[in-house]
């Protein structure tokens, strides 16, 4: 019994140093490709791969690092309008996670487009479809999860990162830049309402009307119960179906809509009539 | 002595002719006091009649089916009154409810608005100790419509206080039948809304009145109504944010007066402490950010008084340092201190549902607990129409006669208009504070409007003939409710009143209700464009009464708990499966068993089956709903594992398949995924639940997840073999397809029950299987792990567990035989 032992001690200790020998080839490799890695993302928050790159940094194992990949079709030529917007949003996504507090070496976003040297990775996973978003995890295969649904949940930045969060496990918040085109819609009106302003500061006492006043708020009143308040918080609705017939009746509802406006707009001024 | 005589004559002519003078001044007086009197008189009367109106057209539901209890949170507020009465007081506020939110339980006394069931309770105590045996269930039933003939009172009051009278009883009658505030007070109905309108109304009244007199006395008065408010309903936040919102805006409009300071600060600071007596609001006023916008326009009302002071003491230019210095160091101070106190933790950011009101999309990402039910959704304008009829399209003129002459109170009736259009336009539910300020400036406009028409036609006696035009207006109104509501009782109509009936074409209709008002007024021989217009404005106003008491009988009066079905001969067909099932589990279960259902029926669980529930329309712990949910849909051997976990005896799923009842739990199954999928993200994929078309299908294309989970098996329980009229068996009437899995067996769970229509259906979780170890066990039975070394791996050899050793010649031991048996069965 004691000898029998004796001999599996052996033969692991044997075991584990030819295991371990070969583990410090690949971690010697895999070091310099982290390094790699990183130092293109220090450069870049995604990187953008070649087909050969592709296979060596991201298919190739072993790995300690999850890769998000996006297979996209940017150039004109190729006629992908939502591909430029999917690649800001991808780019969000990058950034936001190249900045964090948390960032490390366990993520990396990488684009492989078509038609920069990407055509054998297009083949190699099958892909038929632009913008294909795909995750490669540090071990073991690649479910069918691993594939984000991009028909169902878009690939604005929000979703794309609850996939990323939930396929990677790192966490990763959405840290937009603030959108400046509202800013700007809105800094010359204002702008000109205070020169408006300071020009007639002596007629200043218009603001005290009433009458300006009823105005607004009736206006304000009439936006609200008109329905406009839902087709901000639920997206207008383009179309509805036609309860009879079952076909596809395009801006009913808006135009109901319209209808209601005219409705109120005409008693505002019976009202008014009235007085 | 002709001089003499002339005087004497003079003197008696004058004499005679003051005597004349006298006497006509005295009939004008006398004339003017009974036109008074009768108005006066009128008024009452009318409010009287809208108050009797605003009681009976809430009775439909209590006239057709029976005086229960509506609905699902209503049931809580039962129990809990019922808990009151019995127990007392002080044992309801430290009432810990262990038969909710099991194993958790809920500490009912600390988390509810008191207000609802000590004032029912007060009635109770009342009529008892009157010697009148009344239960409490027929107060809690009749309690929505008695405070809605309160809130129409208040309702004339506070118009009056800002119009005149005329409006105010116009406003009383609107309020009395308008649909959006009927939705929420139907007999049964037994909600916090109910008194909480009625409360909103009153303290608003008592605040404006404080704001005209500048009193402590109406302040006080604000501020304990604003008491009764803050106990019965959350909505108070609205009060102590538009009253602030009123005096900032009479600050910055330069109205401000002693008055005003008087009015706001005794309000608020009594209100405070007031305020923070409910065991449920606690420390909120002063650590939360909704309240802090009433202490910030305190601190600056105090502010502006200071200075005014300091104006009337200081010379000009010593007062603009002190003002600059003392504007600059007290932003900076408050700033500072509001962002420190943030910081600390000690001013508590928005809660999430305030913070929906805001953000508009922040429910719909955040938080789907929110987001799932049906009242927190944004209103559409039919619905807007739907609830208010004409007034929605009358209003925004009252809001423009009310700037035309803006006084004080009137700011507040436009500050008023314009937030709460905002908050009805984010969530359906809000429309209720919106209406009773409809009501109020569509009779505002209303009034003015016949005001100004009935001037020339009715110059001498105008005010007479307007109080008589209201009261036909009314006696309209109130015709018309009567007339359709019951149409079986055609017989017992007043003489007096105009009738219509509910089948009569429409324009027969208005003509016979329009006609008699003209005749009666004399109005015929006017040809002038004012008598268009006032015919236009009753004909709408019939047409409002019409509206109001169809909305009432066919959308509001249903109280969800019984169902109503109509045949095709028109007789009713009442499904009373609901409480079928819950008084099942009262008679046929355990006291203490524990009933699993989707958090939607827990209230009436509690409330009619007197069972313990897991969750309960108190969403407070969204993790347990959502190991609801969880269980609910994964499978069967997972469910179980979560379903012992939790102790569930019973399982409890509402099936409309049978009878094509929509609101199922088939049709609410996707938010469980949805807040299962929240919590368990690893666990639970709504996309698991979709066709890869993307659609939610329960025939034999839906997808595998769906056919095999919890929720679907237990619905759809043995549906397979039912086979109705030709159709295929297993056919849904809800969703209208044939079902995918019809060949459902379920291995941990058995059928307990199920109702008449299987609108409800109960299984039983059955117990583990027995397998106890006996107490004297004659030998221990050891397991061995043997040691196979890796390196053969590939050549392993098989083994037997447990494997009876025999010797030749030796009998095998028993035991061993029993041992192995049972690991059969393990293994199983």
């Amino acid at each position: 019994m004691v000898v029998y032992i004796r001999g599996l001690w052996i033969i692991a200790i044997a075991f584990w140093s030819v295991l371990g020998e070969r583990s410090e080839k690949g971690s010697n490799k895999l070091e310099s490709r982290v390094s790699q890695l990183l130092e293109w993302n220090s450069r870049r928050s995604v990187i953008t791969l070649s087909s050969d790159k592709f296979n060596a940094y991201v298919r190739s194992k072993p790995r300690n690092y999850s890769s998000v990949v996006m297979f996209t079709a940017l150039k004109p030529g190729r006629g992908c309008s939502i591909c430029k917007d999917a690649y800001d949003e991808y780019q969000i996504v990058a950034n936001s996670w190249r900045y964090s507090n948390d960032y490390s070496s366990k993520l990396f976003f990488i684009m492989v487009d078509i038609d920069e040297d990407g055509v054998d990775a297009f083949q190699q996973l099958h892909i038929t479809t632009a913008p294909t978003y795909f995750h490669f995890p540090p071990l073991g295969k690649r479910k069918p999860e691993d594939q984000y649904d991009v028909s169902r949940n878009s690939y604005q930045a929000e979703p794309l990162t609850k996939w990323v969060v939930e396929r990677t496990g790192v966490p990763v918040n959405v840290m937009r830049p603030p959108n400046y085109t509202l800013l700007m819609i809105w800094l010359p009106v204002i702008l000109l309402a205070f020169i408006i302003g300071y020009l007639k500061r002596e007629n200043l006492h218009a603001i005290y009307e009433p009458k300006y006043w009823a105005i607004a708020s009736m206006a304000w009143i009439f936006v609200m119960i008109s329905g406009q308040m839902w087709n901000n918080i639920r997206g207008p609705p383009f179309a509805h179906k036609d309860p009879h017939t079952g076909a596809t009746v395009s801006i009913g509802l808006v135009l109901l809509t319209f209808i209601r406006y005219l409705h109120c707009v005409y008693l505002h001024h019976r009202c008014i009539w009235l007085r | 002595m002709s001089e003499k005589e002339e005087d004497r004559e003079r003197s008696a002519q004058a004499a005679v002719g003051a005597k004349k003078l006298k006497l006509v001044e005295d009939s004008k007086q006398r004339n003017l006091d009974v036109i008074a009197g009768a108005q006066s008189l009128l008024s009452i009367i009318i409010l009287g009649l809208a108050c009797v109106v605003a009681f009976a057209s809430r009775l439909f539901a209590v006239i057709r089916f029976e005086s229960i209890i509506h609905e699902f949170d209503p049931w809580f507020n039962y129990r809990a009154t019922h808990y009151m009465a019995m127990n007392g007081f002080y044992n309801f506020l430290n009432w810990f409810d262990e038969r909710a939110w099991y194993p958790l339980g809920r500490i009912v006394g600390g988390t509810v608005y008191p207000g609802l069931m000590v004032t029912s309770g007060t009635i109770h105590w009342i009529l008892n100790s009157l010697n009148f045996p009344i239960h409490i269930r027929d107060i809690c039933v009749f309690l929505a419509p008695m405070f809605s003939g309160l809130t129409a009172i208040a309702c004339f009051l506070l118009t009056r206080e800002v119009w005149n009278t005329r409006a105010g009883l116009l406003a009383a009658c609107f309020i009395a039948i308008v649909p959006g505030y009927i939705s929420r007070s139907v007999a049964g109905s037994y909600d916090n809304e109910g008194i909480a309108i009625f409360a909103l109304l009153f303290t608003y009244f008592l605040w404006i009145r404080s704001v005209k007199t500048g009193s402590v006395m109406w302040a006080t008065g604000a501020a304990i109504s604003y008491f009764y408010m803050v106990s019965a309903w959350g909505g108070y936040v609205f009060i102590i944010n538009l009253v602030p919102l009123h005096v900032f805006a009479l600050l910055l409009m330069g109205r401000f007066s002693n008055r005003i300071f008087v009015a706001y600060t005794t309000f608020y600071l009594l209100g405070l402490l007031l305020s923070m007596q409910v065991p449920f609001v606690g420390f909120q006023p002063i650590r939360t950010s909704e309240h802090m916008a009433a202490a910030g326009v305190f601190l600056l009302l105090n502010a502006l008084a200071l200075l005014r002071y300091l104006q009337s003491s200081l010379t000009g230019r010593q007062f603009k340092t002190v003002f600059l210095a003392g504007v600059v160091l007290s932003a900076g101070a408050v700033f500072t201190g509001v962002v420190l106190l943030t910081y600390l933790g000690y001013i508590a950011p928005w809660s999430g549902r305030f913070y929906s009101l805001y953000d508009t999309g922040y429910a719909k990402i955040h938080i789907p607990i929110i987001a799932s039910v049906s009242e927190h959704q944004p209103t559409t304008w039919t619905s807007f129409f739907f609830d208010l009829h004409i007034l929605v399209c009358v209003f925004p003129a009252g809001i423009w006669f009310v700037m035309k002459y803006l006084t004080d109170e009137r700011v507040f009736v436009v500050l008023y208009a314009v937030s709460a259009v905002y908050f009805a336009g984010v969530m359906v539910r809000l429309m209720l504070t919106l209406t009773p300020i409809v009501c109020i400036l569509a009779s505002i406009a209303i009034s003015h409007s016949l005001d100004n028409y009935m001037k020339p036609v009715f110059s001498n006696k105008e005010e007479e003939s307007k109080s008589s035009k209201k009261e036909e207006e009314k006696e309209e109104g109130g015709g018309g409710k009567t007339g359709s509501s019951k149409p079986e009782k055609k017989s017992k109509k007043k003489p007096g009143k105009v009738l219509y009936d509910k089948y009569a074409p429409q324009k027969a209709r208005e003509t016979k209700a329009v006609d008699p008002a003209l005749h009666s007024s004399e109005f015929t021989s006017s040809t002038s464009i004012g008598s268009v217009v006032v015919l236009l404005l009753m004909m709408f106003l019939v047409l409002f009464a019409v509206h109001c008491t169809w909305v009432t009988s066919n959308a509001y009066s249903s109280p969800s708990v019984v169902l109503a079905s109509t045949n095709h001969d028109g007789s009713r067909n009442i499904l009373d499966d609901f409480r079928e099932a819950y008084f099942w589990l009262r008679q046929n279960t355990p006291d203490h068993a524990t009933v699993m259902s989707w958090w939607d029926y827990g209230y009436q669980i509690a409330g009619m089956g007197n069972r313990t529930t897991f969750v309960d329309n108190n969403t407070w712990n969204n993790s347990h709903i959502a190991l609801v949910g969880k269980a609910m849909s994964s499978t069967e051997e997972k469910a179980i594992h979560i379903m012992r976990t939790l102790g569930v005896d019973y399982v409890l799923v509402i099936f409309g398949g049978m009878i094509g009842y929509s609101g199922d739990d088939i049709n609410k199954f996707l938010w469980m995924v949805r807040i299962a999928e929240g919590e368990h993200p690893q666990d639970i994929k709504e996309s698991n639940y979709f066709t890869p078309q993307g659609e939610f299908r329960v025939d034999s294309a839906g997808s595998q997840t769906l056919l095999n989970c919890l929720m679907y098996k237990l619905a759809y329980y043995r549906f397979g073999e039912v086979q109705m009229y030709n159709g295929p068996s297993g056919y849904d009437r809800t969703r209208n397809v044939e079902i995918g899995n019809k060949n459902i067996k379920l291995r941990y769970l058995e059928e307990a029950y199920t109702s008449e229509h299987w609108l409800v259906r109960i299984y039983r979780v059955k117990a583990d299987e027995n397998r106890i170890e006996s107490g004297n066990r004659l030998r221990a039975v050891k397991h061995k792990r043997k040691y196979y070394p890796r390196k053969r791996s590939g050549k392993r050899r098989g083994i037997i567990r447990n494997k009876i050793s025999s010797t030749k010649g030796k009998k095998p031991a028993s035991k061993s035989i029993k041992s192995s048996k049972k690991t059969l069965r393990k293994g199983q």
